[in-house]
């Protein structure tokens, strides 16, 4: 008996830590070997079983951690691995946020942690919401320490499984509070942490990318980077690999540049979106209806609407070359009645949680949708209106209007969109440098033309009154933006009659 | 009210310090959105600060939560010190506004006295009449992991960095 997973937890309840998360990457760390199990729950701790048949490094380990009695626990609970939400806290406050994971010794010992754990086990904690959707980026071997390498849970949970090794084994290595070089401590578990590295890599069929021993630093992915994302494109679309999960993901990449800005806006998106899609993954787990939907009727019209988004605001196409992108991309007779029904459909429920014909499982994402979705502004702007775009887009392109007409509709209706973006608390604390950098990032992309960027700026300086950079970085930009958009009017471009507001079609 | 202190300085009010007072307090589903204004009475020399939540501590003799954006008094523990803070910084003679999105309870390990055969949680909610006091760490330079390890005397950790705190405290009864 030696290494458990905490099921429920006296005094808090369900729902405080995620069972079958845990169970999962052990089942990755175990490389998909079908000898791993679960004992029945005794108490709240479930004895995990390992009767292995793969040779790998990852499953070899973690036979020895299922099947050594360490006997650091009279009891025979050497080990108990606790998957946490994002409001997890240590003893002394420490929010598994800020760190990922950590690995406990067993409480009356000497070892690291000792005197956080409440139990006579050793603890392995870890963070499951990957940072509130973040992520965790670590220093990628042979980079000279460039932090883009994202952590994945099974990885983690393997990090502080070597940990765990160490500590009921007696061997645990010097901890040191410099990150680099890495204390000899980290440097064995990240050694260890490369061999799932390269396990992983294995199953998805991608090149092994490796983390530097010798760096232990760690950030805030910010909302970037190439990890976990769009859970709703992943289950409607069949795999987290799909070819339309890897369209948002390259595209949510271009849009955010790295700005500071734009790592805030994910930030924000981000910690709303998953406040509602992991209940929207529950209910398309059990309704392919709902799948099919939400797949047909939203995320391949958001990846399309988002492609021509960016010919205009990123590539700076001029209408008539935007407007025959926007005919080609959707004016494809090919498209089947039951893609445009729904698109209907997703709109209905997105939109109109009252809507007459409903199916049970579609009234129930409508209500997540109305509470939770549609009132957040960074969900409503960057999810919500993109398609809604779509949707007039494609009736105006199907009446046959002449292709210019549209790209210099679409042109328009994306700078209105532009212009609303959401004002994200970061711009207060800005100072001088960043604030003008950010504001040149915007002026290059969504906010090109002047009308977009004096309604944006107005907002920025209602938003932030009081912050002292800021508001001269707007003024600034606001001095400028009306000289150029005297210039910009003079040059014919249009100033507003017939925008996206005012199209029937 | 609320009321705002910043270590004492040695230089008088000329020296660059961080000074913390409440402009705001929200909340939405599952958070507490907290604006904090920041100023920096220095006239040439910049302020940097830890601008994200690194520990959320209840007092259970007091029903007080300490929201620290600092990481003196964190234990040495595997896998944490790797993880740096995020790092901002307030102009010369300038105001900044930081925003900090706080949960609406945390979820606690207890420590016995006695350990027990499995872990055992408390939820502790920051409910609008809790007490909440938020301390930021600050330095006139900005921080760099030194990667030359323990061989130099660059701080090697935020800690080392830290040079004083901002406090701000906001009574019961304002939560929002």
């Amino acid at each position: 008996m030696t290494l458990f997973i905490q099921n429920d937890a006296v005094g808090a309840g369900a729902g405080t830590v995620q069972p079958e998360l845990a169970m999962a990457n052990l089942t990755v760390i175990a490389n998909l070997d079908t000898g791993i199990g679960l004992a029945p729950a005794a108490g709240n701790l479930q004895q995990v079983t390992y009767a292995r048949t793969d040779p790998g490094i990852p499953p070899t380990r973690l036979d020895a951690l299922v099947n050594t009695n360490f006997a650091v626990n009279p009891a025979g609970i050497d080990i108990i691995v606790l998957a946490v939400g994002p409001n997890f806290t240590l003893r002394d406050g420490t929010l598994i946020t800020t760190v990922g994971g950590t690995a406990l010794a067993p409480a009356g010992t000497t070892g690291p942690g000792a005197p956080l754990n409440g139990t006579a086990s050793c603890l392995v904690i870890y963070d499951t919401s990957d940072k509130g959707g973040e992520g965790y980026c670590l220093a990628r071997a042979g980079s000279g320490g460039t932090l883009d390498l994202r952590l994945s849970l099974p990885v983690m949970a393997y990090h502080e499984l070597s940990h765990a090794f160490r500590i009921v084994t007696g061997a645990v290595r010097q901890l040191t509070f410099t990150c680099n070089p890495s204390s000899p401590e980290e440097r064995a578990a990240i050694t260890d942490e490369n061999d799932m590295r390269s396990q992983l890599a294995a199953i998805n069929g991608e090149p092994v990318v490796l983390r530097d021993p010798g760096n232990h630093c760690g950030r805030s992915c910010g909302g970037g980077g190439n990890g976990n994302c769009c859970i709703v494109a992943s289950v409607s679309s069949g795999s987290p690999l799909s070819v339309e999960v890897a369209e948002l993901r390259r595209l949510r990449d271009q849009f955010l540049r790295r700005s500071e800005v734009g790592h805030a806006f994910f930030d924000s998106l981000h910690y709303a979106y998953y406040g509602f899609s992991p209940q929207v993954v529950g209910v398309m787990a059990t309704d392919l209806g709902v799948r099919a939907t939400a797949l047909h009727g939203f995320v391949r019209p958001l990846i399309r609407i988002l492609h021509l988004i960016r010919d205009h605001a990123i590539d700076g196409l001029d209408p008539d070359e935007l407007g025959r992108r926007c005919v080609d991309a959707l004016g494809d007779p090919a498209e089947t009645s039951a893609a445009r029904s729904a698109l209907v459909r997703a709109l209905a429920i997105i939109r109109d949680r009252d809507a007459t014909g409903l199916s049970p499982a579609e009234q129930t994402v409508a209500d997540l949708l109305a509470g939770r979705a549609v009132p957040d502004p960074h969900v409503s702007w960057g999810l919500i209106e993109p398609v809604r775009l779509y949707h007039l887009l494609l009736r105006l392109v199907r009446t046959g209007v002449p292709s210019a007409d549209v790209g210099r509709w679409f042109a328009d209706a994306v700078d209105d969109w532009a212009g609303n973006l959401p004002i994200d608390a970061c711009w207060g604390a800005f100072d001088l440098v960043t604030a003008r950098r950010e504001l040149d990032v915007l002026e290059s992309t969504l906010l090109r033309d002047p009308r977009p960027r004096k309604v944006f700026l107005r907002r920025l300086a209602e938003r932030h009154p009081t912050a002292t950079a800021l508001t001269t970085a707007v003024a600034e930009r606001s001095a400028a933006n009306g000289r150029d958009a005297t210039g910009r009017n003079a040059n014919g471009r249009n100033s507003g009659a017939g925008r996206s507001e005012g199209v029937s079609t | 009210m609320t009321h705002s202190e910043s270590e004492p300085s040695v230089g008088g009010e000329q020296e660059p310090r961080l000074e913390a007072r409440m402009a705001g307090i929200s909340r939405r589903t599952g958070a507490i959105e907290l604006a904090v204004e920041l100023s920096n009475p220095s006239p040439d020399r910049a302020v940097h600060y830890i601008s994200d939540l690194r520990a959320i501590v209840f007092d259970d003799a007091t029903g007080r939560f300490l929201v620290r954006l600092t990481d003196e008094g964190r234990e040495l523990i595997p896998s944490t010190t790797g993880a740096l803070p995020r790092f901002a910084q307030v102009d010369p003679a300038s105001t900044a506004v930081l925003s900090l999105r706080l949960p609406e309870e945390i979820v606690r390990m207890r420590v016995p006295e006695i350990p027990t055969a499995e872990v055992e949680l408390e939820r502790h909610e920051l409910g609008p009449d809790a007490e909440i006091e938020v301390v930021i760490g600050w330095s006139d330079t900005p921080f760099y992991p030194d990667t030359r390890g323990r061989r130099s005397s660059a701080p090697s950790s935020a800690v080392e960095w830290e040079k004083g705190q901002a406090r701000l405290v906001i009574p019961g009864g304002e939560g929002g």
